[in-house]
């Protein structure tokens, strides 16, 4: 793990200033070198740096299924920049306010290749204070990417009266209660929350998440797109839970476009951590229980049209 | 218990992690036609658990510079790829 290049993947719809936190990543004084793919040559005239420029290829591996489609650029941009390996720390990827985060995240865990040298890190998601829940009712591609997120960047606040503020989180919170956000002006959030993350490795669920087996108190709601968490108060039998998991996501894996879980077992004295893109799942066990801690678990979806009902219920069903 | 992991990772499609199988496909894929020294190849062995996915593949990406990523598939698993399975798929 450690010797795999960090890939952070930078999204956002148009004019919400993912170019100039790219700017602020590439200039501020951290001693790092990035290499950047970007969609087309913009504004990013720094010095130095590597920056590649990219199609957005999207690629299906497999009869259309939504869950086989990578991002050809990405492979092949990324077998090029491994021939060059240790010019670079870490690769940033900036996409275009039209694109689904999906194909590049499954990228990762689709092909070999890029999986043997890179990692994903987190999906960072800047987002327009003032226009966002006007792109929320008019464009599925700016839902998706704060579905996606494990980092919000909510920019521009200084162009919103604090009522308005509230409310556009409130409308980010109801789609994705789990990422980390932060507001900010000319994207001003410190590099340590936005860069090496390790949002995707599964022994950092716990620690970047040290609440998630809490209950959560997220009331709002999206009419399309939203998060159903569910709770067991103990634990759970793998021979129910893993069929239960492998066939919801089978069925529902075109509509789930991230999910997590931490799961105690019985017997077992390491908690199972998995999470998933689609239909795509990657669980082990991870990190034993704490002495006295409870052994609970916990499954979170975010994506559109679940089945609520049908998910508290099959997870409940599972309890040992 | 960590045979869980690779239940969850053998009944996903996830690729198995097995460079020397991959490289020797590769290595095939690349010998099978007259591609340009920069073309990448991307081989990967695809169970996908998708009703309307056909099982297990091999699949087989071309990346000539310039050209359109192409797909070639060859519907056995990636140890059974033989060097005819790739010269048919890739028509050469």
């Amino acid at each position: 793990m450690t010797d795999k290049i960090p890939v952070t993947v930078l999204t956002g719809y148009l004019g919400a200033g993912k170019t100039t936190l790219l700017n602020r990543i590439l200039t501020e004084p951290h001693g790092k070198k990035y290499a950047v793919i970007v969609n087309e040559f913009g504004e990013i005239g720094i010095d130095n740096e590597l920056v590649v420029g990219a199609d957005e290829e999207v690629f299906e591996m497999n009869n259309g299924c939504i869950c086989c489609t990578v991002r050809g650029d990405l492979i092949r941009i990324l077998d090029g920049l491994m021939k060059r390996k240790g010019k670079f720390d870490a690769i940033i990827v900036e996409t275009t306010g039209l694109a689904d985060p999906a194909p590049v995240a499954q990228t990762f865990f689709m092909d070999q290749d890029v999986a043997d040298a890179a990692r994903l890190d987190a999906v960072v998601t800047v987002a327009d204070a003032k226009w966002l829940s006007d792109r929320l009712k008019d464009a599925p591609e700016a839902k998706n990417q704060i579905a996606f997120a494990d980092v919000i960047v909510l920019n521009k606040i200084d162009l919103v009266t604090p009522e308005e503020l509230d409310a556009v989180e409130a409308r980010i919170r109801a789609i994705n209660p789990y990422a980390r956000l932060h507001r900010t002006q000319n994207c001003a959030v410190p590099l340590a929350e936005v860069l090496d993350r390790k949002a995707f490795d599964l022994d950092r669920i716990i620690e970047l998440e040290p609440d998630f087996l809490e209950e959560g108190h997220h009331h709002h709601h999206d009419e399309e797109m939203q998060s159903v968490s569910v709770k067991v108060d103990g634990e759970v039998d793998p021979e129910k839970f893993m069929p239960w998991i492998s066939n919801l996501t089978q069925v529902q894996g075109p509509n789930i476009l991230r999910c997590k879980g931490i799961v105690a077992f019985p017997n077992e004295p390491r908690r199972f951590v998995f999470q998933g893109v689609h239909m795509i799942l990657d669980g082990d066990v991870q990190g034993e229980w704490k002495p006295g801690e409870k052994r609970d678990s916990k499954v979170v979806f975010i994506g559109r049209d679940l089945d609520e009902k049908a998910i508290r219920e099959g997870f409940l069903a599972c309890a040992a | 218990m960590s045979r869980l992991g690779a239940f969850i990772r053998g009944a996903f499609g996830l690729p198995r992690r097995d460079r020397e199988a991959v490289g020797r496909v590769k290595a095939l894929a690349r010998a099978a036609g007259s591609f340009p020294p920069e073309t990448a190849f991307a081989v990967n062995e695809i169970a996908c658990a998708d009703p309307s996915c056909p099982g297990i593949e091999t699949v087989i990406l071309v990346m000539e510079p310039g050209v359109k990523t192409r797909a070639f598939k060859i519907p056995k698993p990636l140890d059974d790829v033989t060097e005819q399975d790739v010269r048919a798929a890739l028509g050469s």
